[in-house]
Order: C-alpha cells, then structure tokens, then sequence
C-alpha cells in the first residue's frame, strides 16, 4: 500500500514538475507561420477558339482567325506550417500546407470556337470562357542546416510532398450562323485534376549582406520533387442544347516533375515579453513553381481514319500542358528557435 | 638442378608479384561494388489504346466513344556499379549500369481504334482489341562523387557525371470489325509504333544523408536529388497493315520520318534507409550495406513520336499548324541493394 502510495504521489509529483517544463521546452522549439501569397498562375491550354488558316473574307471580325487565351491574374492565398528544431541540433522537422483558389473569366466577339464562328457576312458570335483553379500542397519533412561562418547558412531539406490540383474549363459560344442559318448556341465544360504523392528535396542558402545589421538576410533556394499521381479527365459539349459529346476516359498515371524556386529577403528578432524571449520573423519572398506535363487532357485526341487517301500520320495521344504559378509572398514567424 | 631452377623463378615471381599484390589489395579496399534489386512500374503516358469519338453513339457499347489504357505492373530488374575511392581523399569514381524491361498487354472489346468502328446494331464482326507493350531502358553513368562531412552525423554528396541512357518503346495494336473507309469488315487492322530515344549528357546530383540515432551509428538516412540534360536521337517508325476477310493485305501507311535531335531534362530522386557495417573475414575487415530505397525518375518529353500529326488542308479547315506532341516516360518504386567493399563513408 505505502509503495503504491509512493508511486502514485511520485508520479503525481512528476507530473507537476514536468509538465511546465516540458511544455515550455517543446514551445521554445517550435516555430509557427503563416504567408500571405500573391500568385497568378501559367495559363497553358487555357486557349478560346480555334485558329483558322485561311484569309478571312473582307469584313471579318479580327478575332475570327486567330485563339485567344483567358489570362488568370493574381489571387490572394494563403500558406502555414510548423516547424520543430530538435533540441542540441541543427535539424528541424516541418509542417507546410499551402492553399490556392482562382477563377478568371473572359469574354470577346467574333471567336470561333465549339462549331460556332462568325459568318464573314452575318452575326457574330459571342464568345465567354471561365476558368476555375484549385491547388492543395502538402509537405512534411526534415531541415538540416549548416553555417560557413557567421553570415552564411545553407539549410537542406528532404520531404514527401502531397498534391492535389484541379482545373475547371467552361466555354460559352453562341451566334454566328454556321449550319443553315441557324443561330447557334455551344457549351464545353473540360476538367483536369491528379493527385499524387512524392518525394522531394531542397536547398536554401542565406546570407547576412551587412555585419551591423544581422537581422536582416537574403535567400534564394529551390526544390524538387517528383510526384507520382493519378491523371483525371472529364470533358464534355452542348451543342444547340443537346449533348454533342461526353468524354470521361480512365485515370491514367504519370510521374510528374515539379520545380519550385524562391527568393528574397528576411527580417528576424526577438521580442522580449514577460521576462521571455519570443523569437519573430517576417519574410518578403517570391515564388516560382511549376509542375511539367501536369494536365494529360484524357491522353487522347482526334484521331482521323488513316487511309492511303489521308496520307501517313502519327498516333495522336493527346497533348499536356504544364502548370505553373508565380508571385509573392508576406510570411510571420513566431516562436521556435533562429537557424 | 630444376628444383633450384623453380625455386628461383618463384622467389623472382614473388619479388615482383608483391608491389603488384599490394596494389590490388589497396584497390579492393577502396573498391565498393554494389547490386541492386529494382521493382519498379513505369508510367503509362502515350500507352492509350482508341480513339475518341464525339459524338454519342447510338446503342453505344460502353468502349465505343473511350479510350482505355495500357497498364504497367511492378516489375523485377536490376542495377549493378562500381565506386573507387581515391586514398587519402573524399572522392570517388563511379559507374553504374540500370537495366529495365517491362511488357505488359490488355485486350478489350469495342473499341473505336485505328479506323475499326464496332458498328452499333449491326455486329457482323464482333469488335476485338489486343494491344501489347514492350519497355527496354538501359542507363549508364559514370563520374565524381565528393563526399563533405559537416560532422560526424550528417554528410553531404555531391556528385557530377555523365550519363548515356537508351528508351525504347514499342506498341503494337490489332483490332478487327468494320472499317467505313475501307467500305468493307476487315479480319485484322494492325498497327506498330516504335519510338526509340538514345541520349548522352551531364548530370549533377546531391545527397543528403544523416545518422539519426547516436547510439546506433550504423544506420542512416538519405535523400538524394540527380539531374541530367541529355542530348538525345529520337527516332519513329509507325506503321499500319488492313487484312480484309479475302486476305487481301492493304498498307494503310508507313510512316519513318527523319531522326530529330533534342534535349531531354531528366530528374531522379531517391531516399531511404541505409545500414552499414565492416565484417571481420580472415583477418581482415570487408565493409558491407545494405539499403533500402526508392526511387523517381522521369524523363519529360521523352519520346516524340516523330514530331509531326495530320494537319487537315488549311483552305477547308480550322486548325493551328499541328507539330505531334512528345510524351514523358516515368519509372518509380523500392529497391534493395547489398555493397561489398570499399571504404565506410560515414
């Protein structure tokens, strides 16, 4: 009985002594932020209409010969992590989630597009397209940093990396008067998305410019990393209000490229608050990254009969197109220990 | 008198043989070489079997307006290299030798393909696909690696190299059923397409490896990165044979365009867990690891199917000028390696 007493008041007494300090311990090591990004996306294969190869007949609207592209512009959004640094180390463990959402729309009269073209004599079309973007990033990993020096640091960094990006394409074409007269009305919906998991690694290099002034450095560094996903597809098309075609192929897998480079500069401190000391930072950086082949579109396309008449072609399996964002980035830093 | 003879020549022998005995000696310790069992599945970009069509088949048989995909599986193959470390240095020489072969095959029904169109309601000849595939990939690199040991647990490689890689790509489809611009069913319509990629260039990698636990240094951690730009012949060959029910053979085409040249970017990143220890054998000690990784590669815009597609009379149609599309070709999954040799590098 005294003995389970003992160990049960000790273990209290533990507890009670412990808990704080571990806590505190583990809040001493751990940093948090968050960034504000600034980003506007690449737009390959986001193209409205096609592009005729004849002269237009005199009259023709300036539009009717050649594609248009819907420019997505900058969207506000937004990026978090954690990051622990191991006590007596110089390696850290890291958290990062990164979160992007734009949609973008443009209109524009006399394109030709979905089977609707403007007559060279007659009404023109009236041509919308939409696009709807989503990208979720994961990556968890560890950060070893090493210093040449007291103003030269390198930090190098392995991960897995989780990816997630969807693309809505809507086009809307209506007028013209290209079968018998009749005015037309056209709709394509086309949706690409993968997700997929990876490995990757990095490298960042810092420096302190000026010896008066260590607070401030500068950076610039780049990742890789290679995620093997499953490719998504889905399109289909309205024409005078009846289903012309639907086309939703089977997933497809792909091993995607991915390279992300950033630069920039930083400000850290420390706060001294209740007789503590809170380590701060806030960084102004820019952000390149773009994922190669990204969008398969279905790893298919029009293929015609291959006849001796026809003359010899290739197969035709479809086309990527990259995805690719830039701009940039505030991010706050709070807590953990300076690297 | 002979036995004095022989006595003498071996004395003579061994005199001689023993600088080069000590060369060899101080070569093997040196010497690591290394084999690794991959289990690897590669992506199925470009693996598309038919068409699609556009509009909505009548009575549509489920395959009629899909195209389905070749799959590859996980398959078994290897690597086997060499690395010598200069005495007295942090740099090695390295060559390494990867080999990959994979076929796969599926079969389906009704499936629009190579100009063969199950016709909806009729069936006079049920629509039947076989395709079949045949991946052979062979890589070799030789080159640099300098070790940098920040300290005693964590370790930096980076490394240097050139690199000649072979691709090669077979696809074979047949199908049979009607045939609209034949006019007439045909028996089989079968059609081959090679793409073959051969490529020589330098790379640059970089590879992380630290030792986690201080009590158990044997065992470590990595994460490495390689890339390459390679300076590649792409060569195409396509071509398409219809047999109609009388046995008539018609060659639709044979398309084997020039070779085109061109730079492929290359990335490559593995990571994993590594164990390392020297055994006492004979008196002496035989440094050996075992490593459990994974690997990604992926070549972007590997194969590029002769550059060029069917551009339709430009006084009749709509269509921008149309230069065929290229292909990525991917490779990932686990490996396990056994080293022999050498010197323990961390």
């Amino acid at each position: 009985m005294k003995k389970l007493l003992a160990l049960t008041l000790g273990t209290a007494f533990t507890a009670t002594v412990a808990t704080p300090v571990l806590a505190e311990n583990f809040l001493d090591y751990t940093g948090v932020y968050a960034a504000a990004t600034y980003t506007t996306p690449s737009n390959n294969g986001l193209s409205m209409g096609d592009m005729i190869t004849q002269v237009p007949a005199a009259g023709a609207i300036d539009t009717f010969n050649r594609a248009l592209f819907v420019q997505p512009g900058f969207s506000w959004d937004y990026n978090v992590g954690i990051n622990y640094h191991f006590p007596h180390t110089h390696t850290r463990a890291f958290l990062d989630y990164d979160n992007f959402q734009d949609n973008k729309e443009r209109q524009a009269n006399g394109v030709r597009d979905l089977g609707a073209f403007p007559a060279a004599a007659g009404p023109t079309t009236n041509a919308s397209a939409r696009v709807e973007q989503h990208m979720d990033e994961w990556r968890l990993g560890l950060t070893h940093y090493l210093h040449f020096g007291s103003r030269f640091f390198v930090d190098f960094s392995a991960y897995v990396e989780y990816d997630r990006v969807l693309q809505a394409f809507y086009e809307h074409n209506t007028g013209g008067a290209p079968i018998g007269g009749v005015t037309t009305t056209a709709f394509r919906e086309t949706d690409n998305s993968f997700d997929g998991w990876g490995p990757g690694v990095g490298f960042r290099i810092t420096g302190i410019p000026y010896a008066p002034c260590p607070n401030f450095s500068l950076f610039a560094g780049a990742m890789t990393t290679l995620l093997y996903t499953k490719d998504k597809f889905h399109e289909y098309e309205y024409f005078n209000a009846e289903l012309f075609y639907a086309y939703s192929p089977e997933n497809s897998r792909s091993i995607l490229g991915k390279l992300d480079i950033d630069f920039g500069i930083d400000y850290r401190n420390v706060l001294h608050m209740n007789n503590t000391k809170l380590r701060s930072g806030v960084t102004l950086g820019v952000r390149y990254m773009n994922i190669f082949n990204a969008f398969k579109n279905g790893n298919t396309y029009f293929n015609p009969f291959p006849t001796a008449a026809a003359g010899g072609f290739a197969a035709n399996t479809g086309y990527p197109n990259d995805f690719g964002r830039v701009g940039p980035y505030l991010q706050f830093r709070i807590g953990g220990m300076h690297a | 008198m002979k036995n004095l003879f022989a006595l003498l020549v071996s004395l003579l022998a061994a005199q001689a043989a023993t600088p080069l005995r000590a060369a060899a000696d101080q070569f093997l310790e040196y010497t690591e070489v290394f084999v690794r069992g991959t289990y690897t599945k590669p992506s199925n970009n470009g693996l598309s079997i038919g068409d699609v069509q556009i509009i909505i088949p009548a009575a549509a048989l489920d395959r009629f307006n899909q195209a389905v995909f070749l799959k590859p599986k996980f398959k078994w193959d290897y690597t086997v290299g060499l690395n010598y470390r200069f005495p007295d240095t942090r740099t090695r020489f390295f060559v390494d030798y990867d080999h990959f072969r994979e076929d796969a095959s599926r079969t389906d029904n009704s499936i629009l393909d190579i100009g063969v169109v199950p016709p909806p309601g009729l069936n006079l000849i049920p629509v039947f696909e076989y395709a079949s595939l045949l991946y052979a990939t062979q890589e070799i690199r030789a080159g640099f690696k300098r070790l940098i040991p920040f300290h005693h647990r964590f370790l930096v490689d980076l490394g240097a190299f050139l690199e000649y890689d072979k691709l090669n790509r077979t696809m074979r489809e047949y199908i049979n059923g009607e045939h609209p611009a034949e006019g007439a069913p045909v028996e089989t319509s079968f059609r081959e397409t090679d793409n073959i990629v051969k490529a020589f260039g330098p790379g640059v990698g970089v590879l992380i490896a630290g030792i986690p636990f201080k009590s158990c240094k044997y065992f470590g951690l990595f994460g490495g990165v390689a890339t390459s730009l390679l300076y590649a012949k792409n060569r195409f060959d396509e071509s398409n044979v219809v047999t109609l029910l009388n046995g008539t053979q018609i060659l639709e085409y044979d398309y084997n365009p020039e070779n085109s040249y061109s730079i492929l970017g290359k990335f490559d990143v593995n990571f994993g867990i590594d164990y390392r220890r020297s055994i006492p054998v004979s008196g002496s000690k035989v440094n050996t690891g075992l490593t459990l990784g994974m690997r990604y590669v992926n070549y972007i815009n590997a194969f590029k199917n002769g550059n060029t597609y069917f551009n339709p009379f430009p006084s009749t149609d709509d269509f921008a000028a149309n230069t065929g599309h290229a292909e990525d070709f991917g490779r990932f999954g686990p490996y396990l390696q056994l080293s022999v040799g050498g010197q323990k590098t961390y």
